[in-house]
Parts: C-alpha cells; structure tokens; sequence
C-alpha cells in the first residue's frame, strides 16, 4: 500500500478527495493512518454509505479522518459488492465506528464482518428491507409492519 | 463477607433490570435506556434509539434542494442555523456559489446567538434535571430575548428555515442591530449571576466533580467532538482548526478545561457563551457600516447542482455537525448524510454509566447536552 497519496491529500480548500482501498487492506490502512505519528488521523468522523445503484451493482463506503493536531483530514473509499456485501468491520480500531456500523447495517443491509453485535439501530427490529437502498418501495409499512 | 452498596452483603444481592424512557422527563426527547442495577450501582446501560427516527437522508433523495431545506432545521431543533448551514455549504461548494462577505457576517452572527440560546437551555434543563428549579427560569428568561429576536428576523422562533442557497431572505436592519447589542450589554452580567448560583453552590459541585470523567483516549475512540471534547483537554475547534465563513477574521478564544467531568463540561459551557458575546458584538459592529446585497441572485426552485460530493464540517453547540451530499446532476440530491454530536455521546454512555450510582445518571446525562432528534434524524 502506497501512503503518498495520503501525504498529498488536502482538504481544505473545499475539495473532496478520497483514496481507493480494497476491502481486505482496510483494517491495515486504517490503523497505520492511526497509529503513526506521520499521520495521527486519531478521530473517526463518520462512515458514510453511498448506494451506486442496481445498475452499478457496488456499494460505497467513505471513512471520513480527522487528526487533532494537524487538523487535515483523509477519506478511504471501499467499494464493494453489492449482492453479496461484506466489509471487515473496525470497531477494534474505532469505537466509535460500532454505531455507525450498525446504522449502515439498518439502512444499507451492509455486513460488518467480526462486529460481534449488529443489529438495527434507528429501524424497529423487525423492519423488512432497507430503507436507503435505490431500489427500496418506498410507503410498504403494512408490509413491514404484519409480519 | 464484603459489606455492599447500603449495608447490603453481596450474597444477598440481586440484579434488577429497568427501563428510563422513551418517555421520560429527562431524557430530552425519547431516549430509552435499559439500566442493569445491583442495588443502587448502574452494572450495565444499554440506550436503545430511533423512537425519533424521520428518515431525514431518505426524504432528501426524494425532495429538491429547496424543498429539503426547510426540514433540516429539524434536525438539531435547539440549534437549527448550523444544520441548515452546514447543508447550505456543501451545497454552495458543489454549485460554486459564492456568499458575499455580509451573508457570511449574518449567518454568524445568528448561529452564535444560536449557540448562546442553545447553551441557555442546556444550563437550566442540566440544572434542573438534577433538582434546582430556580435556574430554569432565569436561563428561559434570557433565551426568550434571543428567540424573540429570531422571531423578529425570521418570522420563527425555532426552526427557522432562513439561509438560502448563496444568501439569507431577509437583511438585517439597524435597528434590529441595535436591539441585539443591547441584548449583548445586558448577557455579561447575567451569566455572572448563573454563576453565582451555580459554580460555588457545594450541593452543585459535589454531584458533579469527578462525576463522568470522559478522558482524552476514550473521548477520540469515542468520536466526541465539541465542549464536550473540549472539557476533556484537547483543544479542537473546526472554527480555528479549519475556519469557515470568516471565523479567520474574527477574536475569539477556544476554552478548555482539564479533568473531562461533568462540572468541567458545565464551566465550559459558560466559558463558551462569553465568547458568543466577543463575537455577537463583533458582527454587529461590522453590520452597522458595511451594507451589501445578501439576498441571493440563485434560482432557488430549479437549482441543479453538478455532478460530485462534498462534506462540510460546522462546529456545532453539541460536537462537529458534518453534512455529506452527493449529487449526480439532477434537480435532487443523490445521497445525503448527517453526522452530529449528539450520536457520538450517546454511544459513550454506557461506558461513563458503568459502576456509577443511579442518581449519578442525570448528573452524567444532563452534562452531556444530548439532544435525541439530532440521534435519530
């Protein structure tokens, strides 16, 4: 894995780049990007889940750094299947990433591998299908509710 | 044998299960906690939420830019100018929409007074959560005087629905100016009242010091961001980090504290209104002699905004307010993503709860400032 990329990233001026990592290496980059002092990125700001469509058929996934002393920030991006959606989950590294995880599990139907304790968050538990995929029916509540 | 809580030997001890919430009075909102206790300890704390739950990103891929815009002063009801803002910004960058400098002196001049009345209620609810009445009459009173001017601006006392795309709809007038400076004359001596009441009062210190220590490690694996942050010794504020609208411009301290308790979250606080003030006056002194145009000249209703994504960070009175919208050319966004403060402390709190006495939870709770729309959205 090539860290330059991560040295070059600048956010400030109101642009938006992000660095492609592959599902397997996240967990590694991650803590690398934690961990070393070069770096620092110590605060997960959020994970965002992005539906590319049934066309595309991929899930995007952004981890959105941020470090305290230098204040830049860095984005991952993972794409991944999105029939069979699976991502190794980081709340060993993040602990702020479990809610996070089981929200985009709740809305997405992403699975966290290794998260010990996914479960829907904001949806009621026995909530059929999730909501922010591009193909959800949208106004289905008898469905989901008469279970 | 080892004597427990009360005198109660751990042999005879059993634990109980309750449930705080949805409706409760000081929860704030709807939150549910389920609370595993052995005698009067907190052995286990489980929030449950969604009990608020609107769909807010669903209904922006469903809605245009101006149409969803109105609906995310909800999303924060305490403190509606930073969502809205936040969601402004991004925006604005993805359409490459520029602000002229007085927008940008109005939207912080109302998201300070925001944050003034959004710290007031938490210091009388915080207070009153524990058993003083009396505060909550005295900080209502001030926040009054802040709500009424918004109402004066925007014709709404708290959701306000007032930023437009590269603008605000209405100028502020001189007079309206003028009454705010006289609101900001008056603030100083009243917080020195709370203080008064509060910051010596033994009964208020001895529930709070020590009491729900979030340390510097727990608080960045956590993710919390704002006072909350901020009264756990790490100095970070995006307004002097990465300083938006013209922050850069303006004097203004970032206060912080040490111990991460809840009384250092209380201090803290009330370090923070004084520095709205610094910048409340700040602005309006500008205001007054630099008149411009800032109603925007964007065709709101058919706004299509180019292909991309963006992220804007404001830093909001609950934590780092991070608005993410994706959009693929079209009239609507193609994914929007809220991330507030709020979220992030609620996730803390089993951990800050563990082992504590039960009538700590409010004293931890309350100083938290968690307010269950922005949770839930």
């Amino acid at each position: 894995m090539n860290f330059d990329d991560f040295k070059m990233m600048n956010n400030a001026d109101g642009s938006f780049n992000k660095v492609l990592v592959e599902p397997a290496e996240l967990c590694v980059v991650l803590s690398y990007l934690k961990n070393n002092a070069e770096f620092a990125f110590d605060r997960l700001n959020t994970i965002i889940a992005v539906d590319l469509g049934v066309e595309v058929g991929k899930f995007e996934l952004i981890y959105d750094l941020h470090s305290i002393e230098t204040g830049k920030t860095a984005r991952i991006s993972v794409i991944i299947d999105r029939n069979s959606p699976h991502i190794p989950s980081v709340v060993e590294i993040f602990k702020s990433a479990y809610f996070d995880e089981c929200e985009i599990y709740d809305m997405f139907g992403i699975v966290f591998d290794k998260n010990s304790d996914l479960k829907r968050l904001l949806m009621p538990q026995s909530w059929i299908g999730y909501p922010l995929r591009k193909d959800y029916v949208q106004n289905d509540e008898r469905l989901a509710w008469n279970d | 044998m080892m004597k427990g809580w009360l005198g109660m030997t751990n042999q005879s001890s059993t634990k109980m299960k309750i449930n705080i919430g949805p409706q409760h009075p000081s929860t704030h909102g709807v939150l549910r906690l389920v609370l595993e206790l052995d005698g009067e300890i907190i052995k286990s704390c489980e929030p449950v939420i969604g009990y608020l739950h609107r769909g807010m990103e669903k209904m922006a891929e469903n809605r245009t830019y101006l149409q969803y815009l109105p609906t995310v002063d909800r999303i924060d009801y305490l403190g509606g100018f930073f969502d809205a803002y936040a969601f402004c910004d991004a925006v604005e960058n993805l359409a490459q929409i520029e602000l002229t400098k007085r927008t940008k002196y109005i939207r912080i001049l109302t998201m300070e007074m925001n944050r003034l009345s959004s710290h007031l209620l938490w210091l009388g609810t915080f207070l009153l959560d524990m058993g003083a009445t009396s505060p909550l009459f005295y900080t209502f009173r001030d926040r009054e005087e802040i709500l009424s001017l918004f109402e004066e601006l925007t014709g709404q006392r708290m959701m306000y629905n007032y930023y437009t795309f590269g603008g605000v709809r209405h100028d502020v007038s001189n007079i309206w100016l003028r009454k705010v400076a006289e609101f900001v004359k008056k603030m100083p001596k009243k917080i020195k009242d709370y203080e008064n009441i509060i910051t010596d009062n033994p009964i208020f210190v001895t529930r709070t010091k020590d009491i729900g220590v979030i340390s510097k490690h727990a608080a960045l694996q956590y993710s919390i961001t704002g006072p909350n942050l901020r009264a756990s010794g790490i100095n970070v504020d995006y307004r002097k980090q990465n300083p938006y609208l013209v922050y850069d411009k303006l004097d203004f301290e970032v206060p912080t504290a040490e111990n991460g308790d809840s009384f250092d979250r209380y201090a803290l606080r009330i370090a923070e209104m004084r520095e709205c003030l610094k910048i409340i006056s700040q602005c309006v002194a500008w205001l007054k002699v630099n008149p411009e145009e800032v109603i925007s000249s964007v065709k709101q209703p058919m706004l299509k905004v180019p292909e991309g994504e963006f992220i804007s960070n404001v830093e909001a009175p609950r934590g780092v307010c991070s608005c993410y919208v994706k959009s693929d050319g079209t009239g609507r966004p193609y994914r929007v993503k809220w991330r507030t403060g709020s979220y992030y402390a609620v996730q803390i709190l089993p951990k800050l709860l563990e082992n504590s006495i039960y009538p700590d939870l409010m004293a931890i709770f309350g100083s938290l400032d968690v307010i269950l729309p922005e949770v839930d959205r």
